[in-house]
């Protein structure tokens, strides 16, 4: 009875495996992305600020560099 | 410390009948003491003055061999075992060349280590039957300089093992060497008067017995060893059961009907002949035949000094040096490249891999030993040919070879890879150095990453090199090993309630011993750290348990707080903890079974951990998983849980396990007791001999996640893995990065990669941009 009850639980709790094979594609993904800036992925999204802070700056220097 | 020789004269003077057995009264042996060495022998020439042993004795069957008939290997052993199985003998199979079951040995040296296992320090021997022979392969790496040289020394022999306890099922001295003496007299036609008994003695591991060794025209063929003795020469007790332990060298057997120059020539097969085609090699047949006759004969390995041993060769001879290499070392790089491929076929068959871990170091060696001849020669030569070769002859014998051949040959080529990448590298060191002396650290980090030697870099070996790196391994395992300090002598076995109810996390329990922060319990159901798994937590009373550690039979808990001896207690296990354990260890199962699938026989485990936060496991292999490999294990491994199949615990006898499961039951280490726990996870899918604690069904462990992968050192890979739980929030917790790493790119999450490529390419053009209006 105590095994039946356990087994029900787990079933209930458990993840369904094919949102566990969608978690598993995101991350694949997550671990794609971390290699083009080679980051851990944690750091992933303040690196992207960082970039794109840069690239902000960088475009309104050359504009400024154009005028 | 009494010496072996003194353990022949004390016997000897005690009792110098000891080695008398009745063939020598029936027949009319004499015994004899050698003029030149003054070891005692028996012999049926009454006019000998020398012992058979060289150098008493040179081989006088080299081109004039002792038998009518000449024999090919396979047919020799045929010839053998079919005497022996007519006189009551099972021929049993050949156990793993990688000694799983020893921890003493990487490699199996002699067929009685078959059947001796090790329990806290002491020898046990078990035989599955009695009266039993078996064709043990053995691998010995103590004189790899002289294989291919000597004419005689080879990696890879069988060991023909004739094995009987002395009881009513079985037989000692008198049986042994009556059935020795017509083997080779009766089976294989040496004529008696040829057959020569040494007095000897053998010591082995724990145990040891006085010795007939047998000789035919100076040739050592086999030693009949009658164990009786148990512990070391200054300290022993007879043994129950006396053991015969006869170990003769089959290659042995085959060499003196043939009388070939050297062993080589006729122990591989058509091996020789067809490395001779490949590489058109010149031999001077007459010439090699002159040279083997001193050269087997020279005991070279005592001498230490093989240039030295040469010189005297080729003075005997009437040639130079330099004449004696040109002629005879073009063949002796061949019978090297066959002998070390041989065992390499069988290490790999078996499970082991070059690499510069353990007994691996060993197979690199050779390995390398053989390919750097190729190279010397320039020979138009694979190793994975000459393996095929050799599987294709001796799968009449040893048929599990073809199993493994393709793995074989694809770990064959890898290796040769690594062999002419870390050739390339060993230039670029040397090159980069210059006049730069490279510390012990760095030495020791080109060891453990590149399997660089000194040697091969052709830098001085410091004194303590090779003595930091065993120090450094040695240290690790102390690690694993630590004890409480207390003393549990005079306490009784703690009752461990973790095994039969592993769901069971409150138990009640009365204080047995408290010393300082340590309490002993009656009965306990927290696990202690062993086998990689780490211990529980949890409360006994209020008091808080931190580690748990097993001393023998007690287990020892620490607290924080206090207890009372010989108070009753109620206990709380860490349920969470302890279930997050559990799944972990299930999933190192899992992923060891599924590795073995997808990556082949050869893998493995080195080693294990298992915490709360991740599991991980070492795996010998022989290159990096790609990313598809680590899927295609991580699938299989998910199919096991969605199956929901069950994982069985069973207690059984050790060698009834061994019978059953083989002996990679020993994946997680061999466990020194007579009854084992079988740990079977999905009907087979994995099996090992393990104390850890386990859910009832693969379902319980929840999926399995294999979060990194990397290579801890060459030959070894390390996964780290997560499962239920862990697993869940781990996939959770980076799907929560995707979205946040989505959301400030603006895109939706299947673009992120491309969408981040775009953002990162644009940052470095304007950057250039920048840099070169600056300019």
């Amino acid at each position: 009875m105590e095994e039946i009850e356990k087994r029900d639980k787990r079933e209930k709790e458990m993840m369904n495996f094919k949102e566990f094979k969608e978690l598993s594609e995101k991350e694949k993904l997550l671990k794609k992305t971390t290699e083009i800036l080679r980051v851990e992925d944690k750091d992933l999204p303040r690196v992207i600020d960082r970039f794109q802070r840069e690239i902000k700056e960088m475009e309104s220097d050359l504009k400024e560099f154009r005028k | 410390m009494v010496s072996k020789v003194e353990l022949i004269q004390k016997f000897q003077k005690e009792q110098p009948d000891y080695w008398k057995v009745d063939l020598f009264e029936r027949k009319g042996f004499v015994r004899k003491k050698c003029s030149k060495c003054g070891k005692m022998f028996w012999t049926l020439d009454k006019d000998r003055k020398n012992c058979p042993d060289p150098p008493c004795e040179n081989y006088g069957f080299l081109g004039n061999p002792p038998t009518k008939k000449r024999f090919d290997y396979i047919e020799s052993w045929k010839k053998i075992e079919k005497f022996f199985m007519k006189n009551k003998h099972t021929s049993v199979r050949r156990y793993p060349v990688v000694a799983r079951w020893r921890p003493d040995l990487f490699f199996n040296i002699a067929s009685i280590i078959d059947f001796q296992r090790i329990d806290n320090g002491t020898i046990t021997f078990e035989f599955p039957t009695n009266p039993l022979i078996v064709p043990q392969m053995c691998l010995r790496f103590n004189d790899i300089p002289n294989v291919g040289v000597t004419g005689r020394h080879s990696t890879a022999f069988v060991m023909i093992g004739q094995h009987a306890l002395a009881n009513k099922e079985g037989y000692w001295k008198d049986k042994c060497i009556d059935l020795d003496f017509e083997l080779l007299a009766k089976v294989f036609g040496i004529p008696e008067k040829e057959v020569i008994f040494l007095e000897d003695a053998w010591i082995g591991y724990g145990a040891f017995g006085l010795s007939l060794e047998y000789f035919v025209r100076g040739l050592e063929i086999g030693n009949a060893v009658f164990t009786e003795f148990l512990g070391d020469l200054n300290n022993y007790r007879p043994m129950k059961d006396k053991v015969v332990d006869m170990g003769a060298g089959l290659e042995r057997f085959n060499w003196i009907t043939q009388g070939t120059p050297t062993i080589y020539d006729c122990v591989f097969g058509p091996v020789i002949e067809k490395l001779k085609d490949a590489i058109s090699v010149k031999y001077d047949k007459d010439f090699f035949l002159k040279y083997a006759k001193l050269a087997g004969s020279l005991n070279i390995t005592e001498v230490f000094d093989i240039k030295k041993a040469k010189a005297e060769v080729a003075k005997q001879l009437k040639v130079s040096v330099q004449e004696l290499e040109k002629k005879v070392a073009s063949m002796e790089a061949l019978y090297a490249i066959a002998d070390h491929t041989k065992a390499l076929v069988f290490a790999i068959a078996d499970g082991e891999l070059p690499s510069n871990v353990g007994g691996g170091y060993n197979l690199r060696v050779i390995l390398r030993r053989a390919l750097s001849f190729i190279d010397k020669f320039n020979w138009p030569v694979k190793l994975e040919d000459v393996a095929v070769w050799h599987i294709d002859y001796l799968k009449k014998m040893f048929p599990e070879l073809a199993e493994s051949k393709e793995e074989i040959v694809k770990i064959l080529q890898v290796e040769e890879k690594k062999y002419k990448e870390t050739k390339q590298r060993i230039s670029r060191i040397i090159e980069s150095l210059g006049q730069r002396i490279l510390s012990g650290e760095e030495l020791t980090k080109l060891y453990e990453s590149d399997g660089i030697t000194p040697e091969e870099l052709g830098v001085e070996v410091p004194g303590d090199f090779y003595q930091r790196i065993t120090e450094k391994h040695m240290g690790e395992k102390v690690e694993e090993e630590k004890k409480f300090s207390i003393d549990v002598s005079g306490l009784p076995e703690t009752k461990i309630l973790y095994y039969d109810e592993p769901y069971v996390y409150n138990f009640k329990a009365k204080v047995l011993k408290v010393s300082g922060s340590l309490a002993v319990l009656t009965q306990t159901a927290f696990y202690p750290a062993s086998g990689g798994q780490d211990h529980d937590t949890g409360y006994i009373s209020n008091a808080e348990v931190v580690d748990v550690q097993k001393i023998g039979n007690v287990i020892v808990h620490q607290i924080k707080g206090s207890l009372r001896e010989g108070e009753f207690v109620d206990c709380k296990v860490n349920k969470d903890r302890r279930e997050i354990l559990m799944k972990h260890h299930d999933a190192i199962h899992i992923v060891s079974g599924s590795a073995k699938k997808i990556l082949g026989k050869h893998i493995h485990q080195h080693g294990s951990e298992k915490t709360v936060e991740k599991a991980r496991i070492d795996l010998t292999h022989f290159e990096s998983p790609s990313d598809e490999e680590l899927e295609k294990i991580e699938n299989l491994a998910n199919e096991v849980v969605k199956k929901d199949l069950p994982i069985k615990k069973t207690v059984m006898d050790r060698s009834e396990a061994e019978k059953k499961y083989g002996f990679d039951i020993y994946a997680g280490g061999y466990i020194p007791s007579k009854k084992i726990r079988i740990v079977d996870v999905g009907n087979g899918f994995d099996v090992e001999a393990c104390g850890g604690t386990h859910e009832n069904k693969t379902r319980d462990v929840g999926w399995i996640k294999i979060i990194k992968s990397k290579r801890v050192a060459d030959g070894l890979v390390r996964l780290e893995i997560v499962s239920g739980e862990v697993a869940e929030e781990y996939l959770k917790e980076k799907e929560k990065i995707l979205k946040e790493v989505a959301k400030k790119l603006g895109v939706k999450e299947e673009k992120v990669v491309s969408a981040l490529k775009n953002m990162f390419e644009k940052w470095k053009k304007l950057r250039k941009e920048i840099k070169g209006r600056k300019k």
